[in-house]
């Protein structure tokens, strides 16, 4: 594609650049040309042109998916997001259709030799399922228990083993968990030296090949008391391919002497290398999943004491991948008796969603402290701000003001709503929603926005909440809030950690796919003259 | 590759008025997208005015919401004009619930279902 005179890739537009730089480290040669830039193609009707490289088992390109346009565009990150997609899922068949080609042809010199036919059909199906299987994983345990259920039939070993090297360069065992504790331990985390299996297939980047105890004691000898202990006899390690060296090995054990013969150990290396992919992947998803959840956590405030009021909070991440990140709360002490809740979501759920929360509730942090105006005056201000520094971030949000009440009789809150699902008012006589709402933050031409108050009778509960708590797929948004007023009315008397366990159990349970932020404050309860208070109030 | 889209957009256009209709389900898969679709809309030089229909669309999350808010500042700083039209009931929820409604929905004679 292409050709001497293709002009540099400086100047094109960002995301092309950023996907050059991805096929260009796939290829693995540095400095290729690749034809990227619009109206380069020998056919002027191709315009607009992606690509994205095909692999094999061993990560080697063999070809690319190419996507054109008639007309010149700036493919979108998400485009060539789902083009990756597209080119990974063509590379799993042609994989596959490879794995599969071979073992045709071994089942018909299997045939030919008089060996069962099924036998190596069996195992034929074995790698399809194993493609199935294992591109559904997500974790390093998902895959251990994959491989252990796929080979139970065919190889049927008495044991199924995965380490990986660290990054120090030690095996680290992934499959522990389907040995007895003790054995576990002692395998856990151990030197690459050693000789095991695991470590020398590792190392050595071959199979290894243990058909009986007297090869074991031979060639690992490391491993010989624990296969006495076990009654192992025999074992096969292959190497999980990486992308320079092997990234760890899969192990089989078996109880009796075991010899596999050639079409076995064909299976065994296309397995370590659907395996060792697998295990990539679920690598990169906990990466990217942990370092979300601890940008978030770290962003979220510890709550201040704000004594006589109760004060709580939750935070929890969506229940799959990496939905983490954009919904806040946070709790400000104005002055001595004035304190500031907020509750806020930043659009998306990722990592930048996370880092744009982290400026927002910053920013408001600041105009907290900084201005005593009205809650409307504020969010006002975080809007003006947000256009001024040109970081105009899409948010909903609440801001509220405890206060006590002007007669000394229970307390005031005001609030100003940006967007964002009304707070609940708790008491013994129900629940109630805080109305009063403005358009969202982040909208150019920020608009005028509404202060509103309400007396709280002593021992009231007000709930701030993000629309995680009630929004679905499902179910309307009616019915979700009708729920929320319901379950929290029923539990008006509870302890403030009880009551948000309470709600987000029901609520939102183990399988929500939004994140969720709640944060509730109560007034004291209602002092008795007669019992003398030291209150003083 | 779960991340296969369950939305889809198109596009007629007449004297100045681009109606992107939109059916599915516009969340979190589909903003980035969106966003960039509707943002070469409005910067097409003809465009006046860019209408999103939302006659099919199934389910509104805050990611798609923002798609939108981007699309109407892009609209605001490009001298152009953003509406969404045709809410169904939920989508219309989160419109409302997001203050919104009433600034990307114009006001039609005979809506009385408000």
């Amino acid at each position: 594609m292409s050709s001497a005179d293709t002009p540099p890739l400086a100047g094109a537009d960002p995301a092309l650049e950023r996907f050059a730089a991805l096929v260009r480290t796939a290829l693995g040669v540095p400095g290729a040309r690749v034809d990227l830039r619009p109206g380069n193609l020998q056919d002027q009707e191709l315009a607009g042109y992606a690509s994205a490289p095909l692999t094999d088992a061993d990560g080697r390109v063999i070809g690319h998916l190419r996507a054109f346009d008639s007309v010149p565009r700036q493919w979108s990150d998400a485009e060539l997001r789902l083009l990756a997609d597209l080119a990974a899922a063509c590379s799993e068949t042609l994989r596959l259709r490879a794995a599969n080609r071979l073992l045709e042809q071994r089942q018909g010199r299997a045939a030919a030799q008089g060996v069962s036919a099924d036998a190596a059909f069996d195992r034929s199906q074995l790698l399809l399922r194993a493609s199935v299987a294992l591109a559904a994983t997500g974790t390093a345990e998902d895959v251990v228990d994959v491989v252990r259920d796929l080979v139970t039939s065919t190889l049927n070993p008495a044991y199924v083993g995965i380490s990986m090297l660290d990054a120090d360069g030690r095996v680290s065992l992934q499959s522990g968990r389907s040995l007895p504790p003790g054995v576990a331990a002692r395998w856990d985390l151990y030197d690459s030296a050693a000789t095991t299996p695991s470590a020398l297939a590792t190392r050595g980047g071959v199979p290894v090949l243990l058909p009986d105890m007297a090869a074991v004691r031979a060639l690992a000898p490391d491993a010989a008391g624990t296969f006495v202990e076990m009654g192992w006899q025999s074992a096969a390690s292959v190497p999980l391919p990486g992308p320079g060296s092997p990234v760890g090995a899969l192990t089989f054990v078996w109880k009796q002497p075991y010899v596999l013969d050639a079409a076995e150990q064909a299976i065994l290396a296309a397995l370590a290398g659907y395996v060792a992919q697998a295990l990539r992947r679920a690598d990169y998803l906990s990466s990217r999943e942990n370092a979300a959840r601890v940008l978030q956590t770290a962003l979220l405030p510890d709550l201040p004491d704000v004594a006589p009021f109760e004060l709580a909070a939750r935070y929890e991440p969506a229940s799959r991948g990496e939905h983490v990140g954009g919904d806040w709360y946070d709790a400000v002490t104005v002055d001595e008796d004035r304190l500031a809740v907020v509750v806020g979501d930043v659009t998306g759920h990722d990592m930048r969603a996370a880092a744009r929360m982290g400026r927002l509730r910053s920013k408001l942090r600041l105009l907290l402290v900084d201005r005593h105006e009205s809650p409307a005056a504020v969010l006002h201000r975080l809007d003006t701000a947000g256009q001024a520094l040109r970081d105009l971030i899409t948010a909903t949000a609440v801001l509220a003001y405890l206060q006590p009440g002007p007669d000394g009789a229970g307390h005031v809150l005001n609030w100003s709503n940006a967007g964002h699902p009304h707070p609940l008012l708790i008491t013994a006589a129900g629940a109630v929603p805080l109305g009063g709402r403005d358009p969202l933050l982040g909208l150019r031409a920020a608009r005028r926005r509404t202060d509103h108050g309400r007396h709280l009778p002593p021992g009231s509960t007000v709930l701030f909440y993000t629309d995680g708590l009630i929004e679905t797929r499902g179910a309307s948004l009616d019915d979700r809030e009708r729920l929320l007023w319901e379950t929290a009315a029923a539990r008006a008397g509870a302890p403030l950690p009880d009551l948000l366990d309470h709600l987000y159990a029901v609520l939102a349970g183990d399988d929500h796919e939004d994140d969720v932020a709640m944060i509730a404050i109560r007034t004291p309860p209602a002092t008795r003259r007669s019992s003398g208070s030291d209150r003083g109030e | 590759m779960s991340d296969i889209p369950l939305w889809t957009a198109a596009v007629t256009a007449r004297d100045g008025t681009h109606v992107v209709t939109l059916t599915g389900e516009i969340d979190l898969a589909a903003a980035d997208q969106l966003l960039d679709l509707l943002r070469a809309e409005i910067d097409t030089p003809a465009s006046v005015v860019v209408i999103a229909d939302l006659t099919g669309v199934t389910f509104l999350d805050s990611a798609g919401l923002g798609a939108f808010v981007g699309a109407y500042n892009h609209a605001g700083l490009a001298g152009r004009r953003f509406q969404l039209v045709n809410p169904g009931r939920p989508v219309k929820r989160i419109l409302e619930i997001s203050g919104v409604y009433d600034v990307f929905v114009p006001s039609q004679a005979g809506d009385d279902d408000r």
